[in-house]
């Protein structure tokens, strides 16, 4: 059939109909006004990106409330804590002596998990200090330094408020280097020096001049972002 | 005057009757002229015709309803000399119709006993199943031969909408035909 011809067909349509389309304006099917439209776009792109982001851990506002938390309250969690795991220990031994073969494939995998993550850690603190992934309750602990030779191991405390004892030299081995280790593995040595050298250090060893024997050795170590999270450190250092 | 007295006029055979249709009806036929020819001296002549035309054929007929009636001369009028004007083709919002309707174009193969107006019957059937705005658009596009530009502007909606509602209302009224038992060629 010819275009033409039903054109002229639709001529020939019911009158009524043809006087409908003439006197009556229909109800149009409205979208819905714009600023909904957007509205509604916006918030579902708003709820997508909070999604992904939370999928790949970027953004977790509820966290950085916790990180936001007094310090001191997180103190005082982290002491509970291991309060609290040292008085069940004491108090059921045997339960968990009992306990311990069936939980012992726990443990274990527990144990390499730990293992994993200081690993991870120390992987991160060779690569320098980082800042971005150091949690609050690290940041509110004060770290320890820990020295050693074969002859001697000396724990340094970062509290700014902890007197050392002078006197008490660390003692040097004869390899001409000291080993170094952080309790939290956030805080990195930012200088040494012996006397007035610059010394070198690295993977957890500074390196001393050839033949020291005595000296004063100056760390300067940072555990925070804070200027108050810095602290130099004078060690004697002295021979058997 | 009312549509009632002026058909009385006509069929008393009192010339009045064209000047009542004139003052009455002469924007209404001139725009459905105007919309298929775009010409206004066009338009003007059709519009003058639709009267003689209806001095003629009323009596023996008796129009229902009188604007449908004059509008449907208007229309066959102009579609006529439109057609005859333009053995040259160019594109213009009839040629667009045209090119609309031919999504029904050679489907369908009627015998010769299939009289248009049956034709016209299933699909005034069909339209009376849809719903209004659709039915109103179908019939101001293609028997008022509206253009898609001042459908969208008198509805206020996009051109976009209308053109998506026209394609929707034509694939239906080809199920509807099909439906209806015309057979597909």
């Amino acid at each position: 059939m010819k275009h033409e011809r039903m054109l002229n067909v639709i001529g020939q349509i019911d009158e009524d109909l043809v006087f409908e389309a003439e006197h009556i304006v229909p109800e149009v099917p409205h979208r819905r006004p714009a600023w909904i439209r957007f509205a509604a776009a916006a918030m579902a792109f708003a709820f997508v990106a909070f999604i992904g982001l939370r999928f790949v851990n970027l953004w977790s506002p509820w966290q950085n409330q916790k990180k936001n938390a007094d310090s001191a309250a997180a103190v005082a969690e982290y002491e509970e804590a291991v309060t609290g795991e040292a008085a069940e220990e004491e108090a059921a031994p045997e339960a968990a002596e009992e306990e311990a073969p069936a939980e012992f494939g726990k443990l274990e995998e527990a144990v390499e998990e730990e293992a994993a993550e200081e690993e991870a850690v120390e992987e991160k603190s060779a690569a320098g200090f980082d800042e971005e992934n150091m949690e609050e309750e690290d940041l509110a602990m004060f770290d320890e330094l820990t020295l050693y030779t074969d002859a001697d191991t000396y724990v340094y405390s970062l509290d700014p408020d902890w007197v050392e004892d002078e006197e008490d030299k660390l003692l040097l081995d004869g390899t001409g280097q000291i080993r170094y280790d952080f309790v939290y593995q956030n805080s990195v040595i930012e200088d040494a020096r012996l006397d007035d050298v610059q010394l070198t250090w690295d993977q957890g060893i500074i390196e001393l001049p050839e033949g020291t024997k005595e000296g004063m050795l100056t760390v300067t170590v940072r555990w925070g972002a804070q200027p108050e999270q810095t602290q130099i450190l004078a060690i004697p250092l002295g021979e058997e | 005057m009312e549509d009632e007295k002026i058909i009385d006029l006509y069929w008393a055979r009192d010339e009045a009757a064209i000047h009542e249709t004139d003052v009455k009806y002469h924007h209404y036929c001139g725009a459905i002229a105007l919309r298929i020819l775009e010409n206004m001296e066009d338009a003007e002549e059709c519009v003058n015709d639709t009267w003689l035309h209806t001095w003629n054929a009323v009596p023996p007929e008796r129009p229902n309803i009188l604007s449908v009636f004059l509008g449907h001369i208007t229309r066959n009028l102009s579609i006529d000399r439109y057609r005859m004007k333009h053995a040259a083709r160019r594109r213009s919002n009839m040629e667009t119709v045209d090119l609309e309707l031919a999504d029904l174009e050679g489907r369908y193969h009627l015998d010769a006993q299939i009289e248009d107006r049956v034709i016209a019957r299933a699909i005034s059937d069909f339209l009376r199943q849809t719903d209004t705005f659709s039915r109103i658009l179908f019939v101001r596009r293609y028997w008022y031969l509206e253009s898609i530009h001042d459908l969208a502007e008198r509805y206020n909606v996009s051109e976009s909408k209308v053109k998506s509602n026209l394609f929707r209302t034509r694939k239906a009224l080809r199920q509807h035909l099909l439906e209806e038992g015309v057979s597909i060629a």
